[in-house]
């Protein structure tokens, strides 16, 4: 079984068949629609938001298919698949010898986590080459954001520029002897600086002898170690907790979605802003549904009643599912889709 | 300042190469300028040195973003902080911050796509462009080998930019392309500079294999034995993916490049090449066009190009240094059919130009961005260069006009978009087939090369296997095939490495 099987299972067991293959699709490669952040959230995955990126639909079909032969899910009505019993045992061995990496976090850190490794990345060249007083290497990073970036946070002399690369080392090596030393490694071995050039993907999962996607959620989830450490310990590591700067603060909130938010703050109802904005009812209670699951301080009091809030809750607790329609069907229709998906997803049951 | 001055102070250099200096003059006269240089004579210099000498700001026409993304770091490389590149990957906003303050710039890059854009459009018309580039010029043409369409609305944007004095570059275009150019871009009392496309110091070499297993031997063989740097095209991703993996496991350092790689591994790849970290590249022909490495000493074809070119411009790559290399191509009966399935997955199909015009025809009176209509062909499930083909056809019928949908005919529009397609590949054919016939000729490889570009031969030692040829001359040595012993280092070691000045470089003795 390859890592990649071991990953579908593992999130074909958290969707309890209760999800398309779609579904599966657009959590890998991490599509920021409401369904993918709230399917996240609801059944507890949001580890694997946009891990795969560049996962192609075929790829994937083919893997699900070889799982099916072999007996390890099987598919359902809701054009989903469900884990067997044996696909459970499967998983569970495998889990039991080599765990998925503990601080993978694709939900939380999929807004800065490519542009906090950008930044590192240049940052190390830059520095690599600079202590040895050689300024001319082809940056690494072609965006010029990210260069000007770097260049602004520079130090100036050379002093300063062997002390800062000196306590970076520190900080870097403080993380990484925390992590399984394999991931350290190819996390190290990516890394481009004088006198070597970083490794590929393709190359490092080679050179550890493990797949593609392995080597691919590994290094991912060394970024996201560094960023829940420094996130924590910012004052042990100052330098690497300066490259997050300027990006925490933002909500990890869709574009569309941010508008219409600005207008709820603003006091308008949704029916205002569906003839704001010109959108479709249902696109702006999308909107709605990601800003509760991504806003800890929104209150959903304003659109559903507390006390329906607690019904829902209720049933969705006695039948043990997280599926609209069967939550739907217990409460008697008395609530709507949008007042259920709302309520799961601010619960995050 | 003599022109002689400025490339000292600017560039490094003493001397011109290449006729650059009339072609300099020429631009500075303010005439409009046709110039075909050989791949690697330094074309970027002949707009950029004028700059120097006071012509600003200067427009670049270039057709691909990554050859545009590693002027801009040149440039910028030298000191040169006014430039900036205008393409679709620009975020909106950032796009509108640049295009408010545009004639703070010098040189503006842009893609034949994004000139389609108003705002772009009016910003560019603004502004006092002194020269108008246009870099690979041969895309204007039908005949050229990467046709493209946008590249045919060039002349009128000149005229709506008040008329700038242009400078047409290419590296390979025939007499019928060059033609073309001058025509579609309405130069007038053009200065033309062709330079011959001959490289002498690559020595060419035609192998016909009986099967693809001998194919697949011969450049196993090759590639174990030359002396790299070199690189070998394929025609597809999993034949590049199949052959680097095994040029590997023999223990070169090999590594694949192509379209479907994420960016960040292809500019790894990239780099690894350009620092002498790894001796071949496994491409598609996504590889080479911008690559500025002097030192390549091989390449080979393991599949042809579809046209002669598109083959100049690939084994124009190697010998950038002037020191003897050599292109060999290797061939089978059977390779005939990939270009032409090539060729067909480059044009719209029948069935496919009637499902878009019903659809269309439907939908009259829809309005898109440049950006939307760019990708409506996803929907079709068109490749890139079929759509810009088909979208072309649309637009020159009337049936989209200013990004909007227009009332048609469905029935008479799909004759005539269906004759034009036919038309259109058979010119490729054409073109295929006058590679293709090179390849059969029973004369030297090189005058058969320069015939085709109306050149007389031009005698060089190291010529050709027709003429004779000592492979021993390109073969390294025997210690290139050590299998490195493996990559797998100690982390910390080499953090520290990258990370710490060492005692050693402070000129302190090494104690071990």
């Amino acid at each position: 079984m390859q890592y990649f099987d071991v990953v579908l299972l593992y999130i074909f067991d958290r969707f309890k068949g209760e999800r398309s293959l779609s579904a599966v699709y657009h959590l890998l490669t991490g599509k920021k629609s409401s369904q993918t952040i709230q399917d996240g959230k609801l059944f507890n995955i949001g580890q694997f938001f946009g891990v795969l990126k560049k996962l192609n639909r075929a790829k994937l079909e083919q893997h699900v298919s070889s799982l099916q032969e072999a007996g390890l899910i099987k598919p359902n009505q809701h054009e989903g698949y469900e884990i067997t019993s044996s696909g459970r045992e499967a998983l569970t061995s495998f889990l039991a010898s080599n765990p998925l990496p503990e601080y993978l976090a694709g939900w939380q850190y999929h807004k800065v986590s490519d542009l906090y490794w950008q930044r590192l990345s240049l940052f190390v060249q830059s520095l690599s080459y600079s202590i040895r007083g050689n300024m001319s290497f082809y940056p690494i990073s072609k965006d010029e954001t990210i260069q000007n970036w770097v260049k602004k946070h520079f130090p100036m002399t050379k002093e300063k520029r062997v002390t800062v690369a000196e306590n970076l080392f520190q900080e870097m090596q403080t993380i990484l002897n925390k992590l399984p030393d394999r991931d350290a490694s190819m996390f190290v071995m990516r890394l481009s600086g004088i006198g070597r050039t970083g490794l590929t993907i393709s190359q490092l999962a080679d050179m550890q002898k493990i797949s593609y996607e392995e080597t691919s959620i590994r290094l991912q989830s060394v970024i996201h170690a560094i960023l829940k450490w420094v996130q924590n310990h910012s004052g042990q590591s100052p330098i690497l907790a300066s490259m997050i700067e300027g990006e925490g603060e933002e909500l990890p909130l869709t574009l569309s979605t941010k508008q219409t938010y600005k207008l709820l703050e603003s006091g308008m109802t949704i029916e205002q802003i569906v003839h704001l904005r010109r959108l479709k009812r249902s696109t702006i209670e999308d909107h709605l549904v990601e800003i509760a699951i991504n806003v800890p301080e929104f209150s959903i009091d304003a659109f559903v009643d507390p006390k329906a809030q607690a019904d829902i809750r209720l049933a969705s607790k006695e039948i043990k599912s997280q599926r609209l329609k069967l939550i739907k069907n217990y409460v008697k229709d008395q609530y709507t889709y949008f007042e259920i998906r709302l309520t799961l997803c601010k619960e995050g049951i | 300042m003599p022109l002689t001055d400025l490339l000292y102070k600017h560039f490094g250099y003493r001397e011109f190469r290449f006729g650059q200096e009339q072609i300099i003059s020429d631009v500075l006269n303010k005439r409009d300028v046709f110039a075909m240089l050989p791949t690697g004579a330094g074309k970027s210099l002949c707009y950029q040195l004028p700059f120097y000498a006071g012509v600003s700001p200067i427009l670049i026409v270039s057709p691909l973003v990554s050859l545009m993304e590693d002027q801009v770091q040149q440039l910028k490389a030298q000191g040169e902080k006014r430039v900036i590149a205008l393409n679709g990957f620009l975020e909106f906003e950032k796009r509108m911050d640049i295009l408010k303050d545009l004639s703070y710039y010098s040189f503006i890059y842009v893609s034949p796509e994004i000139l389609q854009n108003n705002f772009v459009y009016q910003a560019l018309k603004k502004i006092n462009i002194e020269l108008m580039v246009v870099d690979e010029a041969h895309c204007i043409s039908q005949w050229g080998h990467d046709f493209r369409t946008d590249y045919l609305k060039l002349g009128e944007i000149r005229e709506a930019f008040g008329s700038p004095p242009i400078l047409a570059l290419t590296a390979t275009a025939t007499e019928d392309v060059r033609h073309d150019i001058l025509r579609q871009l309405n130069m007038s009392n053009p200065a033309i500079h062709v330079h011959s496309v001959d490289r002498p110091n690559i020595a060419i070499k035609l192998e016909k294999h009986s099967s693809l297993e001998a194919k697949i031997q011969a450049v196993k063989e090759y590639a174990l034995e030359l002396k790299g740097p070199g690189i070998i095209y394929f025609s597809s991703r999993r034949w590049a993916d199949k052959l680097a993996k095994a040029l590997s496991d023999e223990g070169r350092e090999c590594a694949a490049y192509h379209a479907g790689m994420e960016q960040e591994d292809r500019l790894l790849i990239q780099q690894q090449f350009l620092n002498d970290e790894l001796s071949i590249i496994c491409s598609t022909n996504a590889f080479g066009m911008g690559i500025n490495k002097s030192n390549i000493r091989f390449v080979i074809h393991f599949h042809p190009p579809s046209t002669i070119e598109s083959y100049l411009q690939e084994i124009g790559r190697a010998g950038r240094d002037q020191l003897s290399s050599i292109a060999i191509h290797l061939y089978t009966e059977e390779d005939e059919f990939l270009p032409l399935s090539f060729i067909d997955s480059e044009l719209p199909k029948e069935q496919e130009v009637k499902e878009v015009l019903r659809d269309f025809s439907g939908r009259v009176g829809t309005t898109y961005s440049s950006f939307q209509l760019e990708r409506e062909g996803n929907r079709f499930d068109f490749t890139e260069t079929a759509w810009r083909y088909l979208l072309h056809q649309l637009e020159g019928l009337g049936i989209v006009q200013n990004k909007e949908i227009q009332t048609f005919e469905v029935e008479s529009c799909l004759r005539e978009i269906l004759t034009a397609t036919e038309q259109h590949r058979k010119a490729k054919l054409l073109k295929w087939f006058r590679f293709k016939s090179w390849l059969e000729e029973k004369q030297c490889r090189r005058k058969g090369l320069l015939e085709r570009f109306g050149e007389s031969n031009h005698q060089v030692n190291f010529c050709c296997d027709y003429c004779g040829l000592n492979l021993q001359r390109y073969k390294g040595s025997n210690t290139q095939l050590q299998p490195t012993a493996q990559h797998v280092v100690d982390w910390g070691v080499e953090l520290k490495r990258l990370l710490t000045v060492s005692k050693e470089d402070h000129g302190e003795k090494s104690t071990g």
